[in-house]
């Protein structure tokens, strides 16, 4: 079997479109999320994303149907928390990621046990992903990235110099909404690829590994979706010859461009 | 013909959980003055412009820019601000220098907001104009603390504005780079009739080029010329006769 022959198998093709769209968003997200030092509400959302899935399978509804608009509410409620009851950000996540997960032991317990299904959301299955699922990812995708393109300098703005940004006319805390809202929406997309317990390597892994070479916010971004696509190829084809579990070999390929940004910074330069 | 009124507070308090930082500081500032705003630490110098910028909400009182009430401005434009310290600057953030005094000109701009080739010209003549053109493409933050301050200023001035708003801006300038700054500052005002109001702990810098002095200390102590200050008795017995000569002869 040639190296690229793998490309021939269908599951392989839809796995690759949706893995490619889904790493692009979750980089170039993830890039204001790291600069505005909020990498961990991806994590935090992951996991309010178990519980919306739980919630779904407990009501035989479509999981993804469910999530979406649970989980951009747990966006919201995270950045209202902070900003109304007087708690720290990091403070905020840790609650409503608690509540999350709480909700999601709650209703599989009372479904009677785990089953299969909720298991595979933690820890992802790109290769079994569907048509649907597949199109949904696109559109969701291209959706997204068109609303950072729409409002790039907005949250440009905001995420160097907020007060500036509220001193210029910019009504920062609609641009906030709507970065904490794109993510919750990246991070119900990302359950498929590597799973609600790895979400926060696609938004984090890709930014600091661009961020360790970057000239300008525009070639970061740039570098960032480079470094996440070629994870999603790689990690794809090694655990696929490897017979490796595929979101987690995404995740350490990420990992892996990361390492040898540091290690070329360190005795190259940059 | 009288002056456009730039700013004014009525009866303008603050207060932080309950504890008030400014208590009725009512202050008209006219186009093309120029106003030191000194106080002791705590005094409420920094609250009263960020009330002033609708970045911190008033208990009670009224703001009005360019005479329209704060809640309904919405012409930023002319309002340039130079924040206190470049602390917030994100070590890891990798701006340069031409995007960050680009984001100056966001407030001219209707959604969706894209910085033109027009745009590129204004922003390297403001950078040409405070002598930092060379530095175009540099990230912001691997820049010194005194370049990093005339980026800022950069950005704040991008957009022409009316009223420039500046917070303890020379505490990251060396003595002489500090003078030259200061002499920019009294350019703007001087040749562009631009109103500047400026918060330093620096009273010859007041003496020297405001024509205004407005001392904070929660509420308003003193309003009005640097001479006048120095001539008040009523500034005497509140100073103390020493203090208020400190303060009026720091300037030499």
């Amino acid at each position: 079997m040639d190296i690229v022959s793998f490309l021939q198998f269908t599951f392989i093709q839809r796995a690759l479109v949706a893995g490619i769209f889904i790493a692009v968003l979750c980089a170039i997200l993830g890039m204001f999320l790291v600069l505005r030092r909020m990498s961990l509400i991806g994590d935090g959302l992951a996991h309010v994303t178990f519980g919306a899935i739980a919630l779904g399978l407990f009501f035989g509804m479509y999981p993804f149907a469910v999530a979406v608009p649970l989980v951009v509410a747990g966006s919201y409620l995270i950045l209202k928390i902070s900003e109304k009851a007087k708690v720290y950000g990091d403070a905020a996540i840790g609650i409503v990621s608690a509540v999350g997960i709480a909700g999601g032991i709650l209703l599989a317990s009372l479904s009677g046990g785990f089953n299969v299904d909720l298991f595979s959301y933690l820890f992802g299955n790109i290769l079994a992903i569907s048509s649907t699922e597949v199109a949904l990812s696109i559109v969701l995708s291209i959706t997204v990235l068109g609303a950072i393109y729409l409002f790039y300098q907005e949250i440009f703005a905001a995420a160097f110099d907020e007060e500036f940004a509220r001193v210029s006319g910019l009504r920062t805390s609609r641009i906030n909404t709507l970065l904490v809202s794109l993510t919750a929406v990246s991070v119900v997309l990302s359950v498929r690829v590597v799973g609600i317990m790895l979400i926060s390597a696609l938004l984090i892994l890709p930014a600091v590994t661009a961020l360790q070479h970057a000239r300008s916010l525009a070639r970061a971004l740039l570098a960032a979706a480079g470094y996440a696509v070629l994870s999603v190829l790689l990690g794809i084809a090694l655990s696929f010859y490897a017979d490796l579990p595929t979101g987690a070999t995404i995740v350490m390929a990420n990992a892996a461009f990361f390492g040898t940004a540091l290690l070329y910074k360190r005795f190259a330069g940059s | 013909m009288s002056k456009e009124t730039v700013l004014e507070t009525r009866g303008l308090t603050v207060s932080y959980n309950g504890n008030p930082v400014l208590n009725k500081v009512s202050v008209p500032v006219a186009a093309g003055d120029y106003i030191g705003l000194v106080g002791p630490n705590g005094a409420g110098k920094t609250t009263f412009i960020r009330a002033v910028l609708g970045l911190v909400s008033p208990l009670s009182g009224s703001i009005e820019l360019f005479g329209k009430p704060l809640t309904a401005f919405s012409d930023w434009r002319r309002v340039g601000y130079l924040p206190q310290r470049q602390s917030f600057i994100n070590p890891l953030f990798p701006a340069t220098v031409r995007e960050v005094v680009g984001h100056g000109l966001l407030s001219c701009k209707t959604w969706p907001r894209r910085i033109s080739s027009g745009d590129m010209l204004r922003i390297r003549d403001t950078l040409v104009m405070l002598d930092i053109a060379d530095l175009k493409d540099e990230l912001v933050a691997t820049l010194s603390g005194g370049q990093q301050q005339r980026v800022l200023l950069a950005r704040a001035l991008v957009s022409s504005p009316d009223l420039l708003v500046l917070d303890e801006p020379s505490t990251a300038l060396d003595p002489q780079i500090r003078e030259s700054f200061y002499d920019l500052i009294h350019g703007l005002n001087v040749d562009r009739s631009m109103t500047i109001i400026l918060i330093t702990h620096d009273t010859s810098t007041i003496g020297r080029y405001a024509n205004k002095l407005l001392y904070l200390d929660k509420r308003v102590v003193f309003y009005g010329s640097f001479k006048e200050f120095c001539t008040s008795e009523d500034m005497g017995e509140y100073f103390g006769g020493f203090t208020q000569h400190l303060i009026c002869h720091q300037h030499g």
